[in-house]
């Protein structure tokens, strides 16, 4: 009983307390840089790792004197809607590319991930020729669609995979009986493809909730802004960096979303499990 | 081996009724494409094209119109100094945090897969270098590493390793070990999460039944288990290659390429060239040198697919 | 010279003398005028202006552009005004993709030489910078050079931010010193001792980043006489005597009196560094200063201000220029102009100075003058910055290629190659070979 509990101590939490402080140590660094004042942040006397004087005075600027949750909610509509065209993008390209026989497919699956290896460092400036010419500049929707652009790839490839690892027997019976084969997709592959989908969105989500450069560049006003880039615009400041605030617009940035994977996170390992191992 | 059972049945129907399946599904095929490749085509595919005649262009932005120039740009760049300091920056950057990021990526999988409290949250808190914007995280590495205020530098000089801290951004070697130290952190969780989700496609009856046989843990792992999460590295190998190749936040937060480009990746050159100096084709040239390296990541990617959906 | 400029300045300001009462009756003025060199009556009323501005680093400049510009010039005129606030590095991303694709805000500050970087895509602007020079009292020549392209104004120098070594007046005369240096070997001394005597460095940032290492560098190396190119700027002039003998005295000083971790510095790190008493000395804008009062009193009070020290060839200065250019692009130039000559005027500039305490300097005489906003002793150094401050490319005009190889950091580069152990010799080849290739000689 107890070697098994002391090799256990050894196996699995030691290593696993190992790797916690190592991926998320910069996390605590966060928290405890955007509680310290700013004299207390440059002070070299003290213990660097606690707070002695602990304030709220950088989250105060970050609600009261920059736009963050108007940034939040604008990151979360562009990442739910971004996330829902590619969803959709990826799962109708996806189940073509799995299951139907047609011509000029491999050409196709191939063009969709050449897509991937063009830099969006080289694109953003003929991108936003487009996005004018569309009239979509300094709207979400010059973000929410040319996001689906980095995640239509992936999403593609991992459905891909996924609808793979369904058994075409069950589609094919529902053919033999007469349903359209839209409708054998819809209600019989789609649901068993859960997994699979949510995978995919999250992918597509975290993504989304990370992009910066088209963001920087295919917005101007501040109640357009998404976090990434309200936080490093507004709050590096020629050339001091407001070092408590961006600290904690990167955390209350990125915990949330965290909190919320820990109910979905299961899923995803099996959704990438069928997509990924199988595919 | 089921698809090759269904390929039979399909073949064994009267020839008119595959004919009139395949008529459906070519038709069917391009409907159901459409809406994806028209995002493709409009915000990927014209402004590539674009990039592309850049490259062989004189496009700065100072001027209004271009002129072809073949591949000058292309030649002009083999002959900086810079640019093949950046070439091999590129290189060595990605190859090292890929190794890393594999090597660590296997082991943090490993360690998930066993059962314990709060698995989910643990989970999903080690996803959160991953999950936080690297605009940001590159921001809070800034910090970490600053000369004067690193807490490493603190811990090095406290416990007494060293007199003085490490110049961590400032020296070529250090700042490379440092853009490498952050990219590691970021891209290791994804690399776990994904291999955990092949561990637990293998059969615990036959791990069991090699231990029965007397293999050790050891040789379990690398006997059975690796090779058959090998599909699934092979895939996030791929990605990670082709993201760490194009990576540019990172560099352009922590260094932008200093001190004296022992750290200018393909990316932030491209975007210096580009951007601040307004050669746009020198800086598309640039980018296009990803190219090759990408272009075999993606063939060896369709060739894996390709093999893997026909068996 | 300077008599023949204030000359042509009184004639372009007869010319506006008609501009400049349309100005005031702006409001109500009946027709539009898209032309850029009439200078009819505008309609403002109704339109719209998009301003895409730095965002500094004292928040009542920010503030001023927020706030008093659009109370006092935006609501009374019936502008739709949005001012976009961005830092200094994401807003050339952001200037580049408007230029190319031909649309965005109607008016952007450029910085450095970019009006010469993007001039064919800049409307004319010559009238507004004539009557505002003259206005204000002439444009100092480093504003002029990097704003006008070819004899054509293609920006309206907007300001300056002037940087000198701040430095701990009682640790240097703890050294034995009773005034900062005027010369750079003198600095090296002094350095030394305060090294010795107080185990502070000075501290200077020479890694890739936008202010405080080119605007050191540069200085450095015109004081002995150094320069990319010659006069012309057709011929390479970096290899070569003058050349060496900065790298080695740079090296002297590097190594005698300096912290080697600046070599990773960003602009921020040496303010960071000071304020935590951990260097004595270092180059940075007035925020450092501005920062102090506010913070850290007992530190201010012992922070001096000192312009950089001579070379054998005299005393030079690197400030950072903005500038105001209105893109080809706009459809109906005149709101913007307009707002862009109601900011340079002098009464409103002085307004926007006191608020931002003298950290941008006035790109013309009078800042130094009847505007200086500052009754703080301590910051009297800032006020001979405009005359003494050169431009990237010195002693050529200001060129794309001179533009590339800042935006390079090819001169920085050298300097923290000879910092890191290299020859002279073989840094200023290096330098050479990639100074070829930008200038395409």
């Amino acid at each position: 009983m107890t070697t098994t509990a002391s090799r256990r101590l050894l196996t699995v939490y030691l290593p696993l307390s190992l790797a916690a402080i190592l991926l998320l140590f910069p996390f605590y660094w966060m928290l405890i840089t955007s509680i310290k004042t700013n004299r207390e942040l440059i002070d070299l006397s003290g213990l660097p790792f606690w707070v002695f004087e602990p304030t709220l005075e950088h989250y105060r600027v970050l609600f009261a004197e920059t736009g963050f949750l108007r940034w939040a909610l604008n990151t979360l509509i562009v990442s739910v809607v971004a996330t829902a065209i590619s969803l959709a993008c990826s799962i109708l390209a996806g189940y073509t590319l799995a299951r139907l026989r047609f011509r000029g497919a491999g050409p196709i699956g191939a063009a969709i991930f050449v897509t991937y290896l063009v830099p969006q460092t080289l694109l953003f400036v003929p991108l936003l020729e487009v996005t004018r010419q569309l009239g979509l500049t300094n709207t979400l929707w010059s973000m929410i669609l040319t996001y689906p652009t980095i995640l239509i790839p992936f999403g593609t490839w991992l459905l891909m995979g996924y609808f793979r690892s369904i058994p075409r027997e069950l589609e094919e019976s529902a053919l033999i009986d007469g349903a359209s084969r839209f409708r054998a997709m819809t209600q019989i592959v789609l649901p068993l493809a859960l997994p699979g989908i949510l995978s995919a969105g999250i992918f597509s989500f975290t993504l989304s909730w990370n992009e910066f450069i088209y963001a920087l560049v295919f917005t101007t006003s501040t109640d357009i802004k998404t976090i990434p880039v309200g936080v490093v615009t507004e709050l590096v400041k020629g050339d001091v960096y407001f070092w408590g605030s961006l600290m904690a617009g990167a955390l209350l940035g990125s915990v949330p979303v965290a909190l919320i994977y820990s109910f979905f996170v299961e899923h995803y390992v099996a959704g990438l499990t069928a997509g990924a191992v199988k595919g | 081996m089921r698809a090759e059972a269904r390929e039979h049945a399909i073949a064994a129907r009267p020839p008119l009724s595959i004919g009139e399946v395949l008529d459906r599904q070519g038709v069917l095929a391009y409907v159901l494409l459409f809406p994806g490749l028209l995002i493709l085509t409009v915000f990927i595919a014209y402004p590539f094209v674009t990039s592309l005649w850049l490259a062989v262009t004189d496009q700065s932005v100072s001027t209004s119109g271009a002129r072809f120039i073949g591949l000058e740009n292309f030649i002009g760049e083999l002959g900086s100094q810079i640019f093949q300091q950046t070439v091999r920056n590129t290189l060595v950057y990605t190859a090292v945090t890929v190794v890393f990021k594999l090597v660590l990526g296997i082991a943090l999988a490993v360690l998930m897969n066993q059962s314990f409290r709060l698995k989910n949250l643990a989970r999903a808190a080690l996803l959160l270098p991953w999950i936080v914007p690297t605009a940001l995280s590159a921001i809070a590495w800034l910090w970490l590493f600053d000369a004067t205020f690193s807490v490493f530098n603190w811990l090095l000089v406290h416990s007494g390793l060293t007199t003085r801290g490490i110049n961590w951004l400032g020296e070529g070697g250090w700042a490379m070990t440092a853009i490498i130290i952050a990219n590691v952190w970021r891209g290791t969780p994804f690399f776990a999460i994904t291999i955990l989700a092949g561990l637990q496609t293998v059969d615990r009856e036959l791990l069991e039944a090699a231990s029965v046989d007397g293999a050790s843990t050891w040789q379990r792992f690398w006997r059975i288990t690796l090779p058959l999460v090998r599909p699934v590295l092979l895939i996030v190998l791929l990605f990670s290659t082709i993201w760490t190749i194009s990576d540019f936040q990172l560099v352009y937060v922590l260094t932008r390429g200093g001190p004296a480009n022992s750290t200018h990746l393909l990316g932030t050159l491209a975007y210096d060239v580009a951007v601040r100096a307004g050669q746009l084709s020198e800086g598309a040239a640039i980018s296009l040198y990803m190219f090759p390296v990408l272009i075999v990541c993606v063939v060896a990617l369709l060739l894996y697919l390709r093999r893997s959906s026909t068996t | 010279m300077e008599a023949r400029e204030i000359a042509t300045n009184r004639l372009s300001r007869r010319r506006f003398l008609y501009g400049a009462a349309a100005l005031a009756a702006a409001a109500c003025a009946p027709a539009a005028s898209p032309s850029p060199s009439a200078s009819g009556p505008v309609v403002l009323k109704g339109t719209k202006v998009q301003l895409l501005h730095w965002t500094s680093f004292v928040p009542d400049e920010d503030k001023w552009f927020k706030e008093t510009l659009v109370n006092d010039w935006a609501k009374p005129n019936g502008v739709d005004l949005t001012v976009e606030l961005v830092s200094a590095n994401e807003a050339q991303p952001k200037i580049v993709a408007a230029l190319q694709a031909g649309g965005g805000p109607d008016v952007m500050l450029l910085q450095w030489t970019w009006s010469h970087l993007y001039a064919d895509k800049l409307a004319d602007v010559s009238d507004i910078a004539e009557k505002v020079g003259s206005d204000g009292g002439g444009f100092y020549d480093a504003m002029k050079q990097n704003a006008q392209v070819q004899g054509t104004w293609r920006a309206v120098p907007f300001g300056m931010l002037g940087n000198a070594i701040h430095y701990r007046d009682s640790l240097l005369k703890d050294a034995g010193a009773t005034k900062f240096p005027e010369t750079w070997s003198e600095l090296t001394k002094v350095g030394a001792d305060v090294k010795a005597k107080s185990k502070l460095f000075l501290g200077q940032a020479i890694g890739h980043s936008f202010g405080d290492p080119p605007t050191f560098v540069q200085p450095f190396l015109w004081s002995y006489g150094g320069s990319e190119t010659d006069e012309s700027g057709k011929k390479l002039a970096v290899n070569s005597a003058a050349t060496k003998d900065a790298l080695v005295a740079f090296k002297d000083l590097f190594s005698k009196a300096a912290d080697p971790q600046v070599l990773s510095w960003d602009d921020s790190a040496n303010n960071r560094s000071y304020a935590a008493k951990q260097i004595w000395a270092t180059l940075n804008g007035a925020s450092i200063y501005l920062t102090a009062v506010k913070d850290a009193p007992d530190l201010a009070k012992d922070t001096k201000l000192a312009l950089l020290p001579s070379g054998p060839k005299g005393q030079f200065l690197l400030a950072v220029p903005f500038q105001y250019a209105v893109p080809k692009y706009v459809k109906d130039p005149g709101p913007a102009r307009e707002l862009i000559s109601y900011i340079m005027a002098p009464k409103n500039y002085g307004s926007f100075m006191k608020a931002g305490k003298g950290y941008t300097l006035a790109p013309y005489k009078k800042g130094e003058g009847d505007l200086w906003p500052s009754t703080d002793a301590t910051f009297d150094p800032f006020r001979k910055i405009g005359t003494l401050t050169k431009w990237y490319g010195y002693p050529a005009p200001p060129s794309t290629a001179a533009a590339e190889s800042g935006s390079k950091y090819i001169l920085v580069d050298m300097f923290a190659k000879v910092a890191q152990g290299d020859t002279p010799e073989s840094a200023m080849s290096w330098a050479e070979g990639e100074l070829k290739r930008v200038y395409k000689l």
